[in-house]
This record gives C-alpha cells, structure tokens and sequence, in this order.
C-alpha cells in the first residue's frame, strides 16, 4: 500500500518552522556529546576494571557519571520536544509501533540511573565494582539501540505497514539495513568522547595519565569510525547515498565539512592537544549532526517537508521562552560558580 | 484515526498512564513541596544551632535528590512517553499549543538540576547563608515548573477562551488555572510533610527527631485541611457540563473523592499520632504507612481528575479515545474502518466480521477499557448483553450519559464491534436470543346462540386489547396483574335495547387460572409496592378471578376492574389470552339470559432482558426474571443516583409510580420527595429512544409483547393481519417518545432527552404536537376518515391526537350513544377480525358465536344479531353497510 496514505495529518506550528529547527540542532548536539561522555565514560571504567589499571580514573568517573546522566536526561528532553514538533506525526507513529520496547526506555533509564549512583557510593566498598558498572553500560547501550530503532523506524513509513501484522508494540526495526551501523556508530562515538572527556578530566586535575589514557580512546576510536562510519553510510538508502556521495552539493558538501572537522580533531588528538580536540569535536559532533538532519529531511521528502508546515504566528510564548532561557544562564552561571568557589576552598 | 494503536488487554484501558503518572507526580508534588522544606529546616537548623537537625537535612537532601531526580525525573520523561504512545492525537495537539510552555519548564528544571546537584554536593563545604540560598533556588525553579504544567493539566479540563481564540494564553490562563494552582500548592505542602516524616522518624537524636516529626505532622495536617476548601474551589470552578457529571452517579467521582478525603484524612491522623512521643521502632513504619496512604489518598485525587474530564481528552476537542467531534459524522458516514487511517480492514465480511469488531474496539474502546485488567474492564461490564442489547447500549452510548463518547461508525461497524464483545470476548456463540414460538392451537371456545329464539346478546370485550403485567415483584413494578373487562345485554329487537337493570352478570375464568398467587409474588410484596395488604387472588379494586360484574351508571357499561389474572396456566407454560365465561342472568329467577366467552390479554412478555440481560422467567419466553429486574434497578440507581436496588434487596420493593405520575394507575407520583418528575412512559421511552433509533416496530417489541415470532403477538386485530405495525399509528419510537417528551416541559430531564431524538414520521421536533399518555391517543378517524377504508400507502395517524381520554376508542360510543364502538369492534389492538397466536379465532368467539363470521358484530349485514331484521340505514355510522 501506498505509505502516504498513512502518514497522520501533521498540526500546525506557533512559529516558522526554522526556530524549532535550530533549537532542535543546538539542544540536540548538547545532548549526544553528554551521552558520549557517560556511555564513553562507563566503557572507561569497565575497561579500567577489566585491564586492573586505572582504578583511580575508574574512582573518579563514578563520581561524575550520575551527574553527567542527569544532564544527559535534561538535555534530552528538549530535543525530545522539538522533534515532536516538527515531526511529531512521523515519531508517534514509529514511537507506538514499537510501544512496549519505547516504553521500556524509561525503565531502563532509571535503572542505569540508579545503577549509576550504586557504583558511585559503593566503589570503596563492593567486590562486584565491574559488574556493578557493567550493568548500567548494557542498559545504555539498549537505550540507544532502542532510540537508533525508533529513529530510524520514523523515517521508513514503508516499513510501518508491518504493524498490520502486529499491534502489540513488539516490532522493533531490525529489518533496516541503516539500523545497526548506525547505531554502532554512536556507540563508538561515545567511546571516542568518552575518552576525551577523560582527557578533559585531566587536563583540570594536572594528571598526564588521564589525558593520554583519554586521548588513546579517543583517538583509536575516531579511527574506527572509519571503518563503522563507513558503514553506515554505506548503509543508506540509494537517494540519501547518492546525495552525499555528490549529488547534491548541500549535502555532499555538510558531510564532506564533517569529516574534515573529524580529521583536524584526530589532528590535535595526535598531538595532545585537549583544548583543541574539545574544540574540533564539538564542530564534528555539530556538524554531524546536521548531515544527520540532513539524511532525516533527504529520507522524508516524499512524504513532508516542515518547511510547509503551516505556521499560527503566536510568537509572544516564545519571547517568554526567550526571556527566561537569557535569565537562566546568570542564575545557572551563579550556582556554579558557588559550587566551584567551595570546592575550591574546601 | 490517524495514528495506530497499541494493542493492549489486560493492560489496556490506561494502566500506564494510570501507574506511571500517578507515581511520578506524588514524587513531583514532593520535589516542589520538599525544595520549601529544606531550606526552611535548614534555616532552622542553623537558627537553633542544632547539628542533629543539620544531619538529618542533609541525609534528607540525599534521599530527596535520589528520589526526586532520578524517580521522579524519569518518571516524568515517561508520563510523555507514555500519553505519546496511548494518545499520539491528543499530545500532538497539545504539544503543538503549549511547545513554548514546556521549552521554558524545560529551563527551569535545568536550574532546578543544577541547584539540587550543587546543593547536595556543596552541602558541607559552602557557608550556610550561600547554602540556603541554593535551597531557595532550588524551590523557585521547581514552583515555577509545577506552575506551567498547571497550565496545561488544567486545559485539558477546561480550555477556556482557547476554543474561541486558539490563544496560548487563554488555553493556560484558563477558568481552572488559579484554583489549580493553590489546590496543587496545597497538595505539595502536604506531601512534603509525608516524605519528611519517612526520614525524620529515623533521626537518632531524640528531642531533634521529636521536633522534625511534628514540624513534619504539622505540614501534613494543615495543608489537608486547606486542602479540602481549595479542592472544593476547583470543582466549582469546572464548566457545567463538568460539574454536572461530576455529580452525577455515573461519572463515578464521588468515589474517587472520597478516596482523596478517607485517605488524605487517615494520613493525616497518621501523621499526628507520630507527632506523640512514639517508640523509636514504631516511628519509621508508621510514617510508611502514611507516604503509601498518602499515595492512595492522591491517586484519588488524579482519578478525580481524569474522571471529571470525561468524556474528553481536550474539553470539545478530542475525547477520551483520540477520536474528534468533527469526525463522527464523516465516520457515521463512510464508516470508521474506512475513516481512519490505520484499521486495515475495508469491507466486513461475515469472515472478518469478528476481527473488524476488534479493530473497532481498539480504535474506540480500549483507551479506557481493558479486557480482563484492573481499569474498567470491558469484560464484567458487558457481561449481562447478548447480540441485541450490546448494539442497542452502543446506540444509546454518550448521549443521556456524556461520561462516554458517543460511537463512531455505520451501523454495521457497529453489530461488528457488538458481535467482537459478546460473541469474541464473552464466547457466547450464537446467541439466539429471543426463540422462534410456534403458534399453539387451542379449541376456541364455541357458546351456544339461537339466532332465532335467543331474546338477548351478550356482548364483552376487555378494554385496552391488552393488559401488561410486569411480573417483577421482588424488584419493582410498572403494571401489575389488573385487566378490566366490560359488558352489554342486549334485549334483541326491531329496537333493541340495553339491558341494565333486573339482571346480574358475573364473570369466571377458565380452570387453570385461579389462581395467580401461586405463579407470581405479587401478593407477596403489594404492601411494599402499593402500600395496601390484598387478600391472594383479589385485584388492587378487591375483584376477584370469578364474581360479579358492576353496572356503572355513567358509562351505562357493565364492568369488572383490575381484575389480577396472569397469563400462567396451573398446568405450566404461558398462556396470555385466559378465556373468561360471562354470564348474564335474571337476577330474581336466576334464570340464565345469555352467556359468552371473552379473552382476558394479559402479557408479561415485557422485553426489559433484551438489554437488561439473564433469561425470561417462563418457558423461555415471556416474565421477568430476577437478573433483568435487578440491572433495571442497578441502571436507575446509576443514571439517577436513586437506591432502589439496595431498597428491593432489603424487602422494599417499589411501584415505579410511587415517583413518576402516570394517568394509567392515576398516579401524581411523589411531588413531595420528587417533585417535576417526568410521567413514567415519557420517562421510559424518552430515556430509551436513544438506544432503539432508526428502528421499525421492532424497536416496540423489543419491549411490548408483539414479536412477530413470539409467544403474544398482541397487535392481533383487522390492523395486525393486514400488515399495519405499531409505528403506523403511534409513530417510529423517536417519534413516539418526542410526542409524551413535548409534554413534559420543564419537568427534570425532558428537555435534555427532547435534544437528544429526531423525530422521523416527521420533518421537525417542533411539528410533533404533545401528548398526555394513555389519555391523548391516534384517532381512527384520522385514517378512517368518515368511517370509510383508508389509503393503504398514505394513511398515517401519527401526531392527530385525541383531545382527552373521552375521544379514545375505547371510550367512545356510536353516533347514537348507543353502544361502545369495542363492543360491536372488540378492544383496540384486537379489532374484529382478529387472529390468535393461541388459535386463529380465540379473540373472535362473539362474532363466531352470534353471526357464524369473524367480523365486526352486525358487519356483513348482519344487523339481524341484534335488530332480529335488515337494517339499511347506518344509524350507528356512516359508511357502516357493507
């Protein structure tokens, strides 16, 4: 059947769609780089378990990786938002498709939440200290299996007609052939700003350990990126690939940027350079992000384009938005520095 | 419609919004409540200088902030997954309206994360002021964030100017707003108490944990007393409509009130007797108890709310089931298979006929009910409905009750989704519900009649043609065993005259009828129902199954009332056409004049169990059993928050015209107790017209004994056998119910049941001229215009009433005065000739008797019957010589 019959009608927007676009990238691009870090993080410490080195960066992760899920969550959230926004109607549907596994999303959340604070406050006392951050790994890693099946299911309205045959919500993606490279590259990513984040860490406490330990993971992760990267683009359906491939200048030349920001981090990772790196990954991960936007548009365009999305012109609540996002930041700022003055004087 | 479902069973019908929501947002109401109560103990703490109480702040902080934010965070991410996943229609639109309303939530859980982590990390290494000022953050941040997702609960009870102006400040700001958000406020006060005893039960410091646990006894307590006015404020605040559901029995919240109140009541007594000096092992425990109360006490709250919204989603905007008002009638149309995007089923086939129901109940139903699960379980609550009456609730759903929405689709999709629950969920294979009755034959009576010699002839009739029994006692009564029967003597004669005086007429039933008290429990329960003690076997006006007929002056008619014959022969079985002999004699010589035999009809084929449910009480074919008497009472009490059944099961049985006025029984019902009640029959099919649209007669036989294949067939007259059903005379049932509701007005409900039917014999409500029942009827004349044959195609006696009781057929005489149009014609419904379901001439023993054919008396020129010579002139009406 003709998937276009079964696309729900989409609702209209308070203001032109690029807002929404835009805050969709930025909140987006903050919320995988935090991601990469907790799930790089844990791989970290698992393997500091495993290899019986490290057990100090293994002590130290602990303590900041609650934290750093906590603002994973937050800055989830917003992206989560805009999303439905702008392709609401694409995602409820992937999203109920696969009802029962979405919905487990949120248990295994909270379980590799608290999974998190149970490694932290035991680590001085467990003997189980791999185990104990083992589990929440797995549980992250299933998460973002989880979301590379939904995100990758909402774009596929040919596949949708699966859930003719099964109404439960047990259909994952699995017959994509994008979904696993896809995400083993997010996985890999993490490993890869895990590891700089390490370095970060580092880089702050004056330990020469942490920041060649973060740059090797780094690194040697970035380069197997090659190999998963490839892979996933290898992966796409014809007209994506053929778009970033060259045949469209817009795309060819946002993946082509991509990884030449890629390249100048492996660069500065190469020669030790954390601030460097940091600065180069971001434009990656931003850069990434938006071929990612990209290939979501390439692969809807038969069935929408937000750009038509009619528009009510209601901007007065996001002024309000506006305005107590702007006041946000000297309280937050505020808040912080209090935090670190403390730290510093305790 | 446009999205797909999540195929759900026993977890249908909203468990997870139910559990996950309910869960998320005590927590949340805690992480607000709470982030006041840090900073304030802490305040406190370093006030009075008391380290202990430091402690227990900070251990406090530690659970706080694991409960909260990891609990309470993600639970809140999964309400969102969650009502994506059961309502994807229905979050769309509100994620569309308020997007920048929970993009500036968004900020401010950003500062409230980063408050909480820097107040529970920094807790003992910042200075005390810079740390209570954290707190304070802290507890901005979170109010604000309650007091925008206020915004947006509260418009999906009640979205103010936002249906008008489709303002994202008139959807938040709206009518529920304020008073939400000091209940809500309240609430969160409330909760934090709870939560703060949970620890401070635990403080090892006597006099430090004494003082904690009646700080915290205090917020529980006071805040639940101003609970219950706020709460009360945002009830009044609602819409109406709300209001009055919320009310109304059905809509189920007075329980979940009560809930809120016993329980939030029980955890505030809870939370005082901990405020007593209390062993140190009991403390921890005992405050368990109150958080879990607590947590009872406030699912009664969230289940008020969700109740209070029904039947929507967002208030004239999407209900409960994601469907949309715009869309029923393209639904009702082309059908809602075809309407919405994901059903995967085009035509229903008999194959598919089952699977197509399923879809239909998924689309529509299982957003509240589960099958076989913990919320609103379809599978008890269509348990009693065969076929008929699960379709004929489906037809009526949404309309008198709004707590539902009404169904969507083609009257096909409809049986399909009535064939899925009764037949598919309930396995009740083909339920043939109502059998087939063959007709019996029983010997028709033959009286002797000499057509020369005989000097008299007796005519009898019973006046209504039949008279229904509701053999329900134990539960109630409508009509109970009363049938009146009338006579004439006539001297016959070149001018023949009534016989009224010197003479004595007696009636009797046939063998087998005696008596009644043995088959029915009327007797058993007439003081309950009629406030009078009856001696067995004698009728409401003291006559018996045998004994005299009195001469009524007025009527010039001999007669016998209410006589309590019951359609259950001694030898078993039904029968409701009981023969009666009467006898005319001289009263001084007893000399017997004249003597005939006259059906008594008297039914209890009243139809309530085609939706009401169980079996018929006799045979399998007519009575009210037990389990259909006991739903009618069990619906009423629902609908009308009465307490009948409870009243009947206690030995109370009532007439149901000891409330409603009804000219049948000469009721003026109970001013008093009820006053502006409607009359019982504009109540009943004002009420059920709404179940039996776009039906012919049988929506009539669905509760009057006329099955065309039934054990009664009561329209058995000259109108019956030539194919003139009910509907012809007294209008389709909508017409039949806009005609007794039309005058009724300003008495309770008619002007809502009048909203709620299109007439159809008609073009409008407004045509349909009002009537009183049993009094303003169809007059023959309007078809037998001038007493002639009408048109068979055209004729139509619907909405030309008689002007009063005087005008009805049965009380009417000839244009002579001389003789009731029923003695010559019989009862309307039974009209000469008339045939029997109990033998074909059984209603035509008169006719038969005295002139050899069935036909009215003297038809066919048979004036000789009484004038004992032709006759050419119709003196008794035109037209009559035929």
């Amino acid at each position: 059947m003709d998937p276009r019959l079964l696309i729900p009608a989409p609702d209209t927007i308070p203001v032109p769609w690029g807002w929404f676009d835009a805050l969709l990238h930025i909140t987006f691009v903050a919320h995988i780089l935090l991601m990469n870090a907790v799930v790089g993080g844990a791989a970290i410490a698992l393997a500091a378990h495993l290899r019986g080195s490290n057990m100090a960066l293994a002590k130290d992760l602990s303590t900041k990786m609650p934290t750093a899920l906590a603002l994973t969550i937050n800055m989830g959230v917003a992206p989560l938002l805009f999303l439905q926004v702008l392709y609401g109607n694409f995602v409820y549907t992937s999203s109920v498709i696969m009802a029962a596994w979405w919905l487990s999303v949120i248990i295994l959340v909270m379980a590799a939440y608290y999974g998190l604070y149970i490694y932290d406050f035991r680590f001085d006392t467990s003997g189980a200290r791999p185990l104990l951050i083992a589990v929440p790994l797995a549980l992250l890693v299933c998460v973002g299996f989880l979301f590379s099946n939904n995100m990758t299911l909402m774009l596929d309205p040919a596949r949708w007609t699966a859930w003719f045959d099964n109404r439960t919500g047990t259909l994952l993606n699995l017959g994509d052939p994008m979904l696993l490279p896809r995400w083993l590259h997010f996985m890999v990513g993490a490993l890869a700003v895990g590891g700089l984040a390490v370095a970060l860490l580092g880089r702050a406490k004056g330990d020469q350990d942490y920041v060649r330990t973060g740059l090797i993971w780094f690194t040697r992760a970035t380069l197997a990126q090659l190999v998963f990267g490839v892979w996933f683009l290898l992966s796409l359906p014809d007209p994506a690939l053929k778009q970033f491939l060259g045949g469209n200048i817009t795309s060819s030349l946002l993946l082509t940027g991509a990884l030449i920001l890629a390249a100048a981090s492996l660069v500065t990772a190469f020669r030790g350079n954390v601030p460097g790196t940091l600065f180069w990954t971001v434009l990656t991960v931003a850069a990434m992000a938006l071929v990612r936007d990209r290939l979501r548009d390439i692969l809807l365009s038969p069935y929408q384009d937000i750009r038509s999305l009619a528009v009510t012109s209601e901007y007065s609540p996001m002024v309000l938005f506006l305005a107590v996002f702007l006041l946000a930041i000297p309280v937050v700022a505020w808040l912080v520095r209090q935090y670190l003055r403390a730290v510093k004087e305790s | 419609m446009e999205y797909p479902y999540w195929q759900l069973t026993a977890l249908g019908g909203g468990f997870w919004i139910a559990l996950i929501a309910v869960l998320h947002v005590y927590v949340a109401h805690f992480a607000v409540g709470g982030g006041l109560f840090l900073p304030l103990v802490e305040t406190r703490a370093a006030r009075e200088n008391n380290p202990h109480m430091l402690a227990y702040v900070k251990k406090h902080a530690k659970f706080f902030l694991l409960l909260t934010m990891v609990f309470g965070g993600v639970s809140g991410v999964g309400i969102w997954f969650t009502i994506a996943l059961l309502s994807p229609q229905a979050t769309s639109t509100l994620i569309h309206v308020f997007v920048w309303g929970w993009a500036t939530e968004w900020v401010f859980f950003v500062i409230e994360i980063a408050a909480l982590l820097v107040y529970y990390y920094g807790f003992d290494r910042m200075d005390r002021k810079t740390h209570i000022r954290v707190g304070w953050i802290y507890f901005g941040a979170g109010y604000a964030s309650l007091f925008i997702i206020n915004g947006i609960l509260t418009f999906m009870l009640d979205t103010g100017a936002w249906a008008q102006n489709h303002s994202f400040w008139s959807g938040f700001f709206n009518p529920g707003f304020w008073p939400s958000t000091v209940f809500r406020t309240v609430l969160t006060g409330m909760i934090a108490g709870m939560f703060g005893l949970v620890t401070a039960t635990r403080v090892a410091d006597d006099q430090t944990r004494l003082a904690l646990v009646r700080s915290c006894a205090k917020w529980t307590l006071i805040c639940f007393l101003l609970a219950v006015p706020s709460g009360w404020w945002n009830i009044t605040a609602l819409p109406p409509e709300a209001q009055a559901l919320m009310a109304a029995k059905y809509g189920r919240v007075a329980f979940f009130i009560k809930v809120f109140l016993v329980a939030g009541g029980l955890a505030s007594l809870g939370a005082l007797i901990l405020a007593l000096r209390l062993p140190r092992a009991v403390g921890p425990k005992l405050a368990l108890v109150v958080l879990l109360t607590g947590l009872v006490s406030f699912g009664g709250f969230e289940f008020t709310r969700e109740a209070g919204r029904k039947p929507w989603l967002i208030p004239n905007h999407t209900y409960s089931n994601s469907l949309r008002p715009a869309y029923l009638a393209p639904v009702e149309a082309q059908g809602l298979l075809r309407t919405a995007k994901w059903s995967g089923i085009g035509e229903i086939t008999q194959d598919n006929r089952l699977k197509a129901g399923r879809v239909i109940f998924d689309l529509q139903c299982s957003s509240c009910h589960s099958v076989g699960g913990p919320m609103n379980d379809i599978l008890p609550r269509t348990a009693k409905f065969g076929l008929f009456g699960m379709d004929s609730f489906l037809n009526g759903v949404g309309k008198v009750n709004t707590y539902m929405p009404p169904f969507a689709g083609t009257l096909e999709e409809r049986q399909a989704l009535s064939a899925f629950i009764v037949e598919g969920l309930h396995g009740k294979k083909d339920s043939v519900e109502n059998k087939t009755v063959e007709p019996a034959d029983q010997p028709v009576p033959t009286p002797p009649f000499d057509k020369n010699g005989d000097e008299y002839v007796l005519l009898a009739w019973n006046t209504l043609g039949m008279h229904c029994i509701s053999d329900s006692d134990p539960f109630w009564v409508l009509l109970p065993p009363a049938n009146d029967l009338r006579a004439v003597l006539i001297r016959r004669g070149p001018g023949p005259q009534q016989v009224t005086e010197g003479v004595t007429l007696t009636y009797a039933v046939e063998p087998g009828f005696e008596s009644p008290v043995k088959h029915v429990e009327f007797w058993k329960h007439a003081k309950s129902l009629f406030g009078k003690e009856l001696p067995e076997n004698v009728g409401l006006s003291g006559e018996g199954l045998s004994g005299e007929m009195e001469y009524d002056a007025k009527s010039g008619l001999y007669g016998a009332d209410l006589i309590p014959v019951v359609p259950y022969p001694d030898q078993g079985g039904y029968n409701p056409y009981p023969l009666f002999t009467v006898e005319a004699r001289d009263t001084a010589s007893g000399k017997l004049l004249a003597k005939t035999e006259v059906v008594a009809p008297t039914s209890t084929e009243m139809g309530c169990r085609n939706c009401h449910g169980g079996p018929w009480k006799v045979d399998g074919v007519a009575g009210i059993a037990d389990p259909a008497a006991e739903d009618v009472l069990k619906v009423h009490d629902r609908m009308n928050g009465t307490t009948l059944q409870a009243d009947a099961k206690a030995g109370k049985p009532r007439l149901c015209q000891s409330c409603h006025p009804d000219p049948v029984l000469g009721s003026q019902g109970d001013p008093k107790n009820y006053p502006g009640l409607m009359n019982l029959p504009a109540a009943l099919h004002g009420f059920h017209a709404g179940h039996l649209t776009g039906r012919g007669e049988e929506a009539c036989h669905t509760c009057h004994p006329n099955r065309p294949d039934g054990p009664t067939r009561c329209l058995r007259g000259v109108h019956g056998t030539i194919g003139i059903t009910c509907v012809r005379c007294h209008g389709y049932m909508e017409d039949h119910a806009v005609s007794l509701l039309k005058g009724q007005e300003g008495k309770r409900s008619a002007a809502k049941l009048l909203g709620l039917i299109t007439p159809r014999t008609v073009a409008t409500k407004d045509e349909v001229k009002a009537r009183t029942p049993w009094f303003q009827e169809p007059d023959c004349l309007t078809c037998h215009t001038d007493y002639s044959v009408p048109d068979m195609e055209k004729a139509n006696a619907f909405n030309t009433w008689t002007a009063d009781a005087k005008g009805l057929f049965r009380m009417r005489k000839d244009d002579m005065e001389a003789l009731p149009c029923a003695a010559c014609h019989n009862s309307p419904h039974a009209e000469y000739p008339a045939l029997n379901a109990y033998g074909d001439d059984r209603d035509n023993v008169q006719p038969l008797q005295y002139q050899g054919v069935a036909a009215p008396i003297g038809g066919q020129k048979n004036c000789p019957v009484c004038h004992r010579e032709e006759k050419d002139i119709p003196a008794h009406h035109p037209n009559m010589i035929r």
